[in-house]
């Protein structure tokens, strides 16, 4: 009604004529009629697929294997067109049905193994739904594609079994190669986010896995896994893309130096042969040159090419030192640099923390009170820092 | 086209899983396995029968782990091995042997209906009827209890 008496106001002040008063009206009302159909279609086949899923739940069991698989599939390919439409029309969202598509394919995978009674162990499903995944990524380009791509292809390596072979305890040789080729190419011809960090996350998970194919019992996997793939940043195209990728880099680093800094301190029995000691500090130096030459912020992750001889000291005082001085003078540097801190800032804090229970555990009654004390002292000194930062007119971090 | 290139990619690969499973038993061989049941449930995939084969019982200079064995029928109707070996050969089947019997990972558990999990526990002595392809795969098809 108010439409109404806006149109008639306009026309008494001659801005619009009958002819098109007459036109609105038209237009209007086949635009109403267009709304109320789909809210009404929608209600209807709520109710209807809430009846159909209820009928199919109750007698689930009783349908045989093949009439099962087949709704799964309809579902599926009903999503597919649901999909389509959407697109076409730009309503809704085409993506959301793609991937409910790519669901329904996974349910119509398990509905299949389940009827025919095989084993679930294999990473059969894990693959096909990662493939799939990642081939409508690479057609349509979508961020949401390439998580469910990851989540489905983890499942390649905590499910128990390789490619055709469900006996394998880890990964056998096909699988690892596929999963590397594959990685490779979403990596390569990716260039965006998350696709390269999810990628790259494949690659560092193949480089450990690959030390249980070898039956190599070596501690030092982590470290040449995240040396062999420095190389990597040779095909990242943007320059931008680059340096938020040093960022992984650096975090997975910080995470290694970490752990290494527990293991040898807290285990007495793992030792390494001099030579893999050699040659992971020969490699870290030629890595060290590719990074010296091209990538200068990745300088920071070479100080572990050393853990190999850091190893030898039992009680870890070594690395426990050298992980102290690299969290400070990173802090530091970072600092006179004028950038953010919040990352070295948490990796000292961390480091800190590590070596204190490390060092401190059996003494913990009294050492807690050093610890509250210390953690007080680290909360002025943010505090102070923050203060003064705002004081300065800088920006803080 | 293009549109509708992955459900059609994805019907053919469900299609080629299920004609898998069916040339197992158009083209192998049946057994009848004595199998017993232990931990019948699983709350995520529904329930399931997990099965041991006590006539799978390997000789002694077979080594633990990964074993290859091909099956035969002994006089009473029910499966045997036939030959077992550490090592690949052709038509046979890939297994683990740890602890006292050859498990066949696709014979390891049977969905049963919803309900029915806690009486094949009970009853304790089952038997499973199973194909076993040329070609070295296995599916199982029937669980019932043996008398």
């Amino acid at each position: 009604m108010a439409r109404q008496t806006k149109l008639m106001e306009w026309q008494q002040a001659g801005l619009i004529d009958t002819e098109t008063i007459q036109r609105i009206k038209e237009y209007e009302a086949n635009r109403q009629k267009k709304k109320r159909v789909p809210l009404l279609l929608i209600v209807g086949l709520t109710f209807v697929g809430l009846a159909l899923l209820s009928f199919l739940a109750a007698n689930w069991q009783v349908i045989p294997a093949l009439v099962k698989i087949g709704l799964v599939l309809i579902i599926m390919v009903s999503c597919y067109v649901l999909a389509d439409v959407s697109e076409r029309r730009t309503i809704w969202n085409p993506v959301a049905f793609r991937i409910l598509g790519l669901i329904a394919f996974a349910g119509a995978l398990i509905v299949t193994v389940q009827s025919f009674h095989m084993s679930m162990q294999g990473s059969f499903i894990g693959w096909a739904v990662f493939l799939a995944a990642l081939a409508h990524f690479f057609m349509w380009r979508h961020p949401a594609y390439a998580i469910l791509a990851f989540i489905s292809g983890l499942n390649i390596f905590t499910g128990v079994g390789g490619f055709g072979s469900e006996h394998a305890t880890f990964l056998d040789w096909t699988s690892i190669v596929f999963v590397v080729i594959v990685s490779l190419a979403w990596f390569y011809f990716s260039q965006s986010f998350p696709s390269l960090i999810l990628s790259w996350l494949f690659l560092y998970v193949s480089g450990l896995e690959l030390f249980a194919l070898v039956s190599y019992d070596g501690v030092l996997w982590p470290i040449w896994t995240l040396f062999a793939l420095v190389p990597l940043l040779l095909v990242v195209k943007q320059e931008q893309d680059r340096h938020f990728l040093y960022h992984l880099y650096l975090i997975v680093a910080a995470i290694n130096s970490l752990i290494y800094l527990t293991v040898r301190a807290e285990t007495t029995d793992s030792v390494i042969p001099l030579g893999e000691a050699v040659a992971l500090a020969v490699f870290g130096l030629a890595v060290g040159y590719l990074i010296y030459q091209r990538f200068r912020p990745l300088l920071w992750i070479l100080p572990l090419g050393l853990f190999g001889f850091l190893w030898f000291d039992e009680q870890a005082i070594l690395i426990a030192a050298l992980v102290e001085i690299i969290a400070f003078v990173y802090l530091i540097v970072q600092e006179r640099q004028g950038r953010r801190l919040t990352i070295p800032f948490v990796y000292f804090i961390a480091v800190q923390l590590t070596i204190y229970f490390i060092y401190a555990w059996d003494r913990l009654d009294m050492s807690l009170f050093f610890l509250v004390g210390a953690l007080l002292v680290f909360l002025i000194a943010g505090v102070l820092w923050w203060i003064r930062k705002r004081h300065e007119g800088g920006v803080p971090s | 086209m293009k549109r509708y290139l992955f459900p059609v990619l994805q019907i053919i690969v469900v299609l080629g899983v299920i004609l898998s499973f069916y040339s197992i038993s158009w083209f192998g061989d049946s057994y009848r396995f004595r199998a017993e049941p232990y931990d019948p449930f699983s709350p995520v995939y529904g329930e399931y029968v997990m099965l041991q084969y006590p006539d799978l019982k390997p000789a002694d200079s077979v080594k633990k782990g990964l074993v290859y064995v091909t099956f035969t029928t002994d006089s009473d109707g029910y499966a045997k091995i036939d030959r077992i070996s550490n090592d690949r050969f052709f038509g046979s089947v890939a297994g683990d042997y740890y602890d006292k019997y050859v498990t066949i990972p696709q014979l390891n558990q049977y969905y049963v209906e919803q309900g029915t999990g806690k009486g094949y526990e009970d009853a304790k002595k089952l038997v499973v009827k199973a194909d076993v392809s040329p070609w070295g795969t296995v599916r199982a098809t029937d669980l019932s209890v043996r008398n």
